[in-house]
């Protein structure tokens, strides 16, 4: 479904990247920081923290590579990586929200496509935002064409779990789109 | 994805608004980061120097305190022998 690198291209340049080799690590990091960028960014629905967070993101993933045992499992692991990321940084919005009295001005970076594309995006993003973050990881990681069993790898399940959840999660989706119209 | 096809037709200009918003050289910059770490002490690494150190402050520590007592001793020794010496000779004095 996804341009997801080639299925042995990728433990090669997995390993290349875990032995050091740096324009492997650079390869690596340029092949996934759309699919990344777009996964934080439908993960939080804001634009203004995903270069940070990818940032972060991907350094985390750099220092934990030589640990990864198995080339093979380095799309899940990485978006496992990505999630927990998103997570814990709402956790920290939530309380920086807490102590400040005045929300600071977004900064959100101009926008590439069209108003009525920008506003079904907008509309998109805020119905996702209304779904549990588990909800919305698994929504988003089968978009990223990630299978059930990477997708139940990646947070720590069954298949026969995920295959439930996601299922309820389209459910609940497709609910909020119908109150909405 | 047939059951919610409005993420999988705005899927792709999702990702270009995500990119969008990266800045750029992104690959650089963390690969730079990577790199500033490698050169910096990990947590792990920095405990045990401080370890280690606060170790070897104390065996150094004890090392000048025994030789201290040695040499106290030695020197309470040497008198002690000097006085036991002269008391012997006294005594044979004495008996003389």
């Amino acid at each position: 479904m996804e341009d997801k690198a080639d299925d042995t291209a990728l433990p090669e340049l997995v390993r290349r990247a875990q032995a050091g080799n740096m324009s492997a690590q650079n390869a690596l990091i340029v092949a996934y920081q759309a699919r990344l960028a777009g996964f934080v960014y439908a993960m939080l629905g804001r634009a203004a923290p995903v270069d940070d967070l990818c940032q972060d993101v991907l350094i985390k993933m750099l220092k934990g590579l030589p640990r990864l045992l198995d080339p093979a499992l380095f799309e899940p692991w990485l978006f496992r990586l990505a999630r927990n990321a998103c997570i814990d940084h709402t956790r920290r919005e939530r309380w920086r929200r807490m102590f400040t009295f005045f929300d600071p001005a977004t900064d959100d970076p101009p926008v590439f496509v069209d108003t009525d594309k920008r506003e079904r995006i907008e509309a998109l993003l805020a119905l996702l935002q209304r779904l549990p973050a588990r909800d919305r990881t698994l929504l988003l990681m089968a978009q990223e064409g990630l299978s059930l069993a990477e997708m139940a790898r990646a947070t720590g399940t069954t298949t026969t779990t995920i295959k439930t959840r996601l299922h309820r999660a389209r459910e609940r989706l497709r609910d909020l789109y119908a109150k909405r119209t | 994805m047939q059951n919610e096809p409005e993420l999988s037709a705005l899927w792709p200009d999702i990702r270009k608004q995500g990119t969008a918003a990266l800045r750029p050289h992104l690959a650089q910059r963390v690969l730079a980061r990577v790199a500033a770490a490698r050169d910096e002490l990990s947590p792990q690494t920095a405990v045990l120097v401080g370890f280690g150190a606060v170790m070897a402050c104390l065996a150094l520590t004890l090392a000048v305190n025994s030789w201290r007592e040695h040499r106290a001793n030695d020197e309470a020794l040497a008198q002690w022998s000097v006085v036991a010496a002269e008391g012997t000779k006294l005594g044979q004095e004495d008996t003389l």
